[in-house]
């Protein structure tokens, strides 16, 4: 092993201006706004609804425990211990092979970033048309079912209506404009941003639950939520969606959690701010699941299907039913989405944008630029609007289509294999001992033998399960002429299914290798194991 | 964070052809299903008369549809206009024949203490460890002045 030896205090040249939270309180808004995005809004009412209403918080507990907070804890040490984002950071840690992973897994986030700021565009636009024709009737779109203007609101037919228009472009600039903005001045402008955002974020979540439950059937809905069917909690799939539910709701597998605590003093305790954090990220999901349930319950609507169809479809449909305050209601839903989505896009941008800094040596506005550039071009061509599936039998448009895709295999692969990886360098090639001895030092809750188990051996495992189950039904459905979107007819577009994952995974690796290959200014060559952190 | 699964046809909203119409013990008259109105959510273990298109030989009632643990019952119509219907759970239910398709909330007849217990129980474990986590991170001790709790 080489002799590269660091010590706690070493400041080294990186160190110098790349910023630090001014507050602990700052540090777990920005941490548990990253966490707290679409996904918890409506996404864990839909799994729970799926596997089994309360049944699902047995798993969804353990699944807590056992696999999101060693990670989150994993994370964050790893940020703070070394001072730098993800891939500097397990550079550091166990060398070159880190680094590529940290690349890989922060080039994967951009792609998703690209989408997710698509997506916070369309619904800053559902936003303003709550204010206009979203609850009224006569929407209409170009599509087979939508194609006579409705007779009472129709949310479907009014976002379809919409992605056709040019307006969701301008959307997708303004949504990055105020993500770059928040990211200009880094912990700084960061704080300042979750400060209003997420406290809102809660208000807004307290408002719609007394909504929801003060409707006829309403209190039901909850009931309904809370009460276990538990025929199928045997059933493999219940336990595979609740273990991926629990990685991609706390935005683990992405290097943000690293970037951010990469800003944090090096005696912080990891494993309170994992607590904090995760337990903030599940509790605001389970006040969402509460004023989800209730909402649809009492206007009898099925909360099954993915975010995207809930947020945009199902519960405005849902809230034009309410007898009074619909436009208001429906602008405070769509901003909750704004401001929950927004608080995770900075994120995001954050990861790859420290990474830079910390990698080329340039000034935080050139690395802002340098990640801004590409998303912008992501995000416009996913909002684009023309029409390539009139019939709906795919997504509609030529951008959501490739949304959808592009989904599929970033944000199904990406995650839980960075993750699985990160568990296996710093596990083994690190050693989990050695990281636990470092994260105990300034932690008020001892780890012990058990969090070097669950690094090493239990989490990798449960993560590898769950990958290799994903892509033995992609790859059985590839094989049988079905690969994922490959029904959709798509016209002019029909080569998105094959071009879009060979594109995104050819990509991230690409730029993983370049940069992984790149000297960095003033780093140490090879592999940097430090003894003490 | 996102989870983008997505399916445009589940939410084409079908045509009303279905209709609930109340118990029918000492029911006069048959009602329309009005959504939003607590008088039209079924309620659990209620014998009802559904109000099927002419013709309708067989109705699915489908418990929790579009899950893992969706359970279904038949129902014989005969051909007639109407068919008993008791639910035989809470929650979402879907109702489907030849023709149409619609769904229903079904009201619970009692609180159900299971469900009330895992609430409890979850939201406990929840907001629990959030104060307990908080008030570990706010504790006076540990307030530095380089690293303040709150500015």
């Amino acid at each position: 092993m080489p002799d590269s030896r660091r010590h706690d205090d070493t400041v080294t040249p990186g160190d110098a201006g790349r910023g630090a939270w001014k507050s602990k309180l700052g540090f777990i808004l920005a941490a548990s706004g990253s966490a707290i995005g679409l996904g918890n809004l409506v996404f864990f009412a839909s799994n729970a609804y799926q596997f089994g209403g309360g049944a699902f918080y047995f798993p969804y507990l353990i699944a807590l425990f056992v696999l999101g907070l060693p990670v989150m804890v994993l994370e964050f040490a790893t940020g703070t211990m070394t001072r730098r984002s993800l891939p500097m950071a397990l550079r550091r840690l166990v060398g070159a092979r880190g680094e590529y992973v940290g690349w890989w897994s922060l080039s994967s986030a951009l792609f998703i970033t690209m989408y997710y700021i698509t997506i916070l565009g369309w619904a800053l636009c559902m936003m303003v048309g709550a204010l206009g024709g979203l609850f009224a009737p006569g929407a209409t779109a170009p599509f087979t079912p939508f194609e006579s203007p409705s007779e009472g609101p129709n949310a479907t037919a009014y976002f379809f209506g919409l992605i056709v228009t040019y307006w969701p472009l301008l959307a997708v600039v303004t949504v990055w404009a105020a993500t770059v903005w928040a990211l200009s001045r880094g912990t700084e402008t960061i704080e300042r941003v979750v400060r209003v955002c997420v406290p809102l974020m809660w208000l807004f979540m307290i408002v719609l639950i007394i909504r929801g439950v003060t409707l006829p059937g309403g209190v039901d809905g909850v009931l309904f939520l809370f009460t276990p069917a538990v025929d199928g909690i045997l059933d493999v799939s219940v336990w595979k969606g609740a273990f991926s539910q629990m990685f991609f709701s706390l935005s683990l597998g992405l290097g943000t959690m690293t970037a951010y605590a990469s800003y944090l003093p090096k005696n912080a305790d990891h494993v309170n701010n994992s607590l904090l954090v995760s337990f903030m990220n599940c509790g605001f999901e389970y006040l969402a699941g509460i004023a989800i349930f209730a909402m649809l319950f009492a206007f009898s609507l099925n909360p099954v299907g993915g975010t995207l169809s809930l947020s945009f479809f199902v519960i405005p449909q849902g809230i034009a039913a309410f007898p009074f305050w619909v436009k208001a209601f429906g602008f405070m839903f769509f901003l909750l989405v704004v401001l929950a989505g927004l608080t995770s896009a900075i994120s995001l941008v954050e990861g790859m944008t420290s990474a830079l800094v910390d990698k080329l040596r340039v000034s935080r506005a050139k690395a802002l630029a340098m990640v801004a550039t590409p998303g912008v071009i992501g995000s416009v061509m996913t909002a684009l609007p023309f029409v390539v599936d009139p019939d709906l039998g795919g997504n509609g448009t030529f951008g959501l289509n490739l949304l959808d895709i592009l989904d599929h295999w970033a944000f199904g692969y990406s995650l839980l294999t960075v993750g699985f990886l990160e568990c296996l360098l710093l596990g083994w090639v690190l050693g989990a001992s050695r990281l636990r001895a470092a994260i105990n030092e300034h932690s008020k809750f001892q780890l012990g033998a058990w969090f070097d188990v669950q690094i090493k051996f239990v989490v990798p495992a449960l993560l590898l399960t769950v990958i290799v189950l994903n892509l033995w039904t992609d790859l059985s459905n590839a094989f049988s002429g079905a690969a994922y979107g490959a029904t959709y007819p798509l016209a002019w577009a029909n080569w998105l299914p094959t071009v879009v994952p060979v594109v995104w995974l050819g990509g991230t690796l690409i730029v993983a290798y370049v940069f992984t290959n790149r000297p960095t200014p003033d780093e140490p060559e090879g592999v940097a194991v430090a003894t003490k952190f | 964070m996102p989870a983008m699964r997505f399916n445009v046809m589940s939410f084409v909203f079908l045509g009303l052809a279905l209709g609930v119409v109340g118990p029918p013990a000492g029911s006069a008259a048959a009602q329309d299903i009005d959504a939003g109105s607590e008088l039209t959510l079924p309620v659990a273990g209620v014998p009802y008369r559904l109000s099927v298109p002419a013709g309708t030989d067989t109705v699915y009632v489908t418990y929790r549809p579009g899950s893992n643990v969706e359970i279904q019952e038949v129902l014989d119509a005969g051909g007639e206009r109407t068919v008993s219907w008791t639910p035989l759970r809470a929650g979402v239910v879907r109702v489907t024949t030849a023709e149409s398709s619609e769904t229903l909330s079904v009201r619970f007849d009692r609180t159900p203490l299971p469900g009330v217990l895992v609430m409890v129980v979850a939201g406990l474990i929840l907001f629990g460890g959030m104060v307990y986590a908080l008030r570990k991170l706010l504790a006076s001790d540990d307030v530095s002045p380089d690293f303040a709790a709150d500015t």
